[in-house]
């Protein structure tokens, strides 16, 4: 499908600032979308008795949404350490399969800035970067400049959701809890391969429910869709 | 350790687990030889990871994700932004809510 850009891909990778910018422009509905679910967080957080300077430094650092709220669920005081991080670790393991997807594109790069773009990786800007660079992107800093953009709104949106605490409504009146499936729909239709080439995303589906009635809580469904989607495409005749 | 210390411990270890899995993937891809069918897989690992992503959402989720996932398709399809594909859609969501 794409057999004469995958040969130049190695030497057309760059990793600029206008590249990052291109990232944070394309993914400003995401950072939007941050900020709401960061409210959230930031809510619950509070809630579950993390101080202010607490619920920040998570955002900051551990960057990963739905583990942090599965955080919060299973929070006790004082913290489990080592079962808070197994459960951190089961929830992005996705992370790893989508990291290896970027290979391709980050293989030649200095170790930094290949790092700072899997620093900045999260599902949403990853889906968008993969989108994009089948339309022709080369540019590794786009995931840097996306992710970057998002970590501002998740941060933000963390303390504005702790400081406010209860006095935000139901975020679901404003259909918040739908902004992610919509963005995805969207990456997914500019991933479309033809009706043709469809059965690996038929297997994927398949396995990814069949795996989230089994293996409820985590992402496994995730892995599991996702690796048995592109065996499917892997075995699939070139044409 | 006190209280303080370990809410810290939890968080940074959180932290240090998730990054790992973020640059693991990219490492592991070392001991694995490119080219072939592992070059077509990661072709179509994006599409299939965001369908995995979706399907469990859209089969569970009541009929809001679904009704935001057609929305957006069409938004976009019809030559929208996605800041105006992904807000349409969930303002065509929160509308429903209202109404309904």
């Amino acid at each position: 499908m794409e057999d004469s850009s995958a040969k130049s891909d190695a030497s057309s990778v760059t990793f600029t600032l206008a590249g990052a910018r291109r990232g944070a422009v394309v993914c400003l509905p995401l950072a939007l979308a941050s900020i709401a679910f960061g409210l959230g967080f930031g809510i619950l957080a509070r809630d579950t008795g993390l101080g202010l300077v607490q619920a920040l430094g998570m955002s900051a650092f551990v960057f990963a949404g739905a583990s942090q709220m599965v955080a919060m669920d299973v929070w006790t005081v004082p913290p489990a350490v080592l079962g808070l991080a197994v459960a951190a670790f089961a929830i992005n393991i996705r992370h790893v399969v989508m990291g290896a997807a970027l290979r391709p594109w980050l293989r030649d790069l200095p170790l930094l800035q290949s790092h700072a773009a899997l620093t900045f990786m999260t599902d949403a800007n990853w889906a968008q970067a993969m989108a994009d660079r089948r339309k022709g992107e080369r540019d590794a800093a786009f995931i840097v400049g996306s992710g970057a953009i998002m970590w501002v709104g998740w941060v933000c949106g963390t303390g504005i959701g702790h400081l406010a605490g209860g006095v935000i409504g139901d975020p679901k009146a404003f259909g918040i809890d739908v902004i992610v499936p919509a963005f995805f729909a969207l990456t997914l239709s500019s991933l479309w391969p033809g009706v043709r080439r469809l059965h690996p995303w038929l297997a994927a589906a398949v396995a990814a429910v069949l795996a989230h009635e089994l293996m409820p809580g985590g992402a496994w469904h995730v892995v599991v869709g996702g690796l048995v989607g592109a065996t499917v495409g892997g075995l699939m005749r070139e044409d | 350790m006190g209280e303080e210390a370990l809410v810290w411990s939890a968080i940074l270890a959180m932290a240090f687990v998730t990054w790992l899995t973020r640059v693991g993937g990219f490492w592991l891809m070392r001991l694995v030889p490119e080219g072939g069918f592992i070059r077509r897989a990661l072709d179509h690992l994006p599409g299939a990871l965001v369908v995995a992503i979706l399907s469990p959402i859209a089969l569970e989720g009541g009929w809001a994700p679904t009704v935001c996932i057609v929305a957006a398709v069409l938004i976009g399809r019809a030559g929208a932004s996605a800041l105006v594909a992904v807000f349409g859609s969930v303002a065509v969501v929160a509308l429903i809510r209202l109404v309904v």
